[in-house]
């Protein structure tokens, strides 16, 4: 039983992990209609970033979260001007094929190059917090901390999305693009920002990441893939679907882990991708 | 096919199959992986360039064929019959995964195609009674290189002759039209469904075979090689750097990048994948409809006479 609840207590934090790090590929997809392959990427850097912060600014993760998002919602807007503004206008079909070259290629060349300068050994933050002890209960701090870190960020989230002319503009652009258009959205802006946004939440996600697991530079498409299969059972621009699409994921993994053996849960993620893509043949846009 | 054309091919064809008698074992082993490399490639254009569906699973059937051969092999089963179980398993099981897959467009086949290629990695390492695990598998080395390599050159050459067939075909037109347009290419009669499997089934037969003859001649794979990047991205990154959907891309593609990746390999031996991703973003971004496309190679295409499929010159093939 208590191992049970413990699992998932631990899919739990892991969920929340997946929806943060998926919601922003979900956005930018809504807005920009174009499936970034290499945001799994700025995961690992942004967990990277974290790590040298930590070791050579002595910044803890929690900190080095907010400084790691502003850095990569800039690398996210350069990205964006660089590359991504250069397809617009071509047709669906163009876009389609240039935007897997562009964003597959430039995972490639992200790993790689990450690989090439850091040796590629897995590296995790040495973050290290003593465990709260309650009646026989033992709660570790460090996951408490970065539990209530997630969940305020998602509130956040939520509110700014629901709430702020900002986050209401981002979700009308995954609605309806035209109908954005017609009432006064400046969709090149939003999409620009949006794009930076998301990357800066999944930097700061890696973060956490680094600190809870560890990464490694060729993680990135495994991990995208991943968020594929949360949005894809959430539905896209989503925040409560990226939520509920990656708890069931981080449970499905947890609980295929404790009965069949950790080294079938890689599996579980592409297998529910798979499924999902399946049952819902229209693809991630439900409504489209 | 034009007579410049029919001649350079020849001459290439001559060169490769001459190499044994006339190169080092560096010469064969570069020949032998550029011929590996064509096959995948030529293959793989003829569903991600006349059908215009990107597969980036299209490693899958090669890592399939390997894992075939080397289980038949290591049960005493005759290298040229495990031959052939690879290419039927990787045909078999193509045929299966088409019928879901090709439930879903654009980007999201793109996506459903890479997970399967995922899925199948983690089933190779978790299935270590059958294949060997995350060591891998092996089996014992042959004393000569010579019927591998002309193997691949068959294969190369088979697959590349497929690729032209189709393109010259009936067939070929169905493709076509289903890429520009799917609903009008139904409501004119043609049964895309089933164009699709077939056609997807007919793609992933040399993959297989290729498979096959790589785990013969290095007698060794482990999950990492056979599903991993190099095998199923290197097709598609070769078919686009060359020019989906064109007689002629795969063929300058895969050389083109070949010896770059050879170049790097012995002067720096890194960064190969780095690469891969810069010439895809490059080629993404300044010409999408690759290299036989872009106005130098125009003229040359032109200057050799080959023959103008469904709208080349016009640029309604591939990326546009």
């Amino acid at each position: 039983m208590s191992a049970l609840l413990q699992i998932l207590i631990g899919a739990g934090l892991q969920g929340a992990l997946y929806a943060l790090g998926a919601i922003g590929l979900s956005l930018s997809f809504g807005v920009l209609r174009i499936m970034n392959l290499s945001h799994g990427d700025f995961l690992m850097l942004g967990g990277l970033v974290g790590y040298l912060a930590f070791v050579h600014l002595g910044l803890n993760p929690f900190v080095a979260a907010a400084l790691v998002g502003g850095c990569l919602f800039l690398a996210g807007i350069a990205y964006h001007e660089l590359l991504l503004t250069r397809l617009a206008g071509r047709s669906p079909r163009g876009v389609l094929i240039a935007s897997v070259m562009v964003t597959l290629g430039s995972a490639l060349a992200i790993e790689d190059l990450t690989a090439f300068f850091w040796g590629g050994s897995s590296i995790g933050i040495p973050y290290r917090l003593r465990s709260l002890v309650w009646g026989d209960a033992v709660f570790p701090l460090l996951r408490v901390l970065l539990l209530v870190a997630t969940l305020v960020l998602t509130t956040g989230l939520y509110f700014f999305l629901g709430k702020s002319f900002l986050g209401r503009a981002v979700v009308a652009s995954t609605l309806n693009r035209e109908g954005a258009l017609v009432v006064g959205i400046n969709i090149r802006r939003i999409a620009l920002f949006t794009f930076g946004f998301g990357i800066a939440l999944t930097g700061a996600t890696g973060v956490f990441y680094a600190t809870l697991f560890s990464i490694e530079p060729y993680m990135g498409l495994g991990l995208t893939l991943k968020y594929l299969a949360v949005i894809v059972v959430g539905g896209i621009g989503s925040l409560p679907g990226a939520l509920v699409g990656g708890l069931v994921i981080a449970t499905a993994e947890s609980v295929t882990a404790y009965y069949l053996g950790p080294h079938w849960s890689p599996m579980v993620a592409f297998a529910i991708l798979v499924a999902a893509l399946l049952v819902r043949p229209q693809g991630l846009l439900g409504r489209a | 096919m034009s007579r410049p054309y029919r001649a350079l091919l020849t001459a290439l064809l001559l060169l490769a199959a001459a190499t044994p008698w006339i190169g080092s074992r560096y010469h064969v082993s570069f020949m032998f992986f550029l011929c590996m490399h064509l096959a995948l490639t030529a293959t793989y254009d003829i569903v991600g360039g006349y059908m215009g569906y990107v597969n980036l699973g299209h490693g899958a059937f090669f890592g399939l064929g390997a894992y075939v051969y080397g289980i038949g092999v290591r049960g005493g089963v005759h290298p040229l019959i495990a031959l052939g179980l690879a290419a039927l398993v990787a045909g078999l099981v193509a045929r299966l995964i088409a019928v879901p897959v090709f439930r879903l467009r654009g980007v999201y086949f793109a996506i459903g195609t890479f997970g399967i290629l995922k899925l199948l990695e983690v089933l190779a390492v978790n299935l270590g009674d059958v294949t060997g695990g995350t060591p891998g598998l092996s089996i014992p080395p042959t004393p000569s290189t010579l019927p591998t390599f002309y193997l691949m050159l068959g294969a190369a050459v088979a697959a590349v002759a497929l690729n032209a067939g189709v393109a010259g075909s009936r067939l070929g037109l169905g493709l076509v039209s289903l890429r520009e347009d799917e609903e009008v290419a139904e409501a004119s009669g043609i049964d895309t469904r089933r164009l699709k499997a077939n056609v997807f089934t007919l793609s992933a037969l040399v993959p297989g075979l290729v498979g096959g003859i790589y785990m013969w001649q290095l007698t060794y794979i482990n999950p990492p090689t056979a599903f991993g990047f190099e095998q199923s991205f290197a097709p598609v990154i070769m078919a686009m750097l060359g020019g989906t959907g064109t007689l002629a891309g795969p063929l300058v593609g895969t050389i083109f990048l070949t010896l770059i990746e050879e170049v790097l390999w012995s002067r720096l031996g890194y960064l190969q994948l780095a690469m891969y991703g810069a010439v895809l973003v490059f080629v993404g971004l300044v010409m999408p409809g690759g290299l036989m496309r872009s106005r130098f190679f125009s003229r040359a295409y032109r200057a050799l006479a080959l023959p103008d499929h469904y709208g080349y010159r016009a640029g309604a093939g591939g990326a546009r």
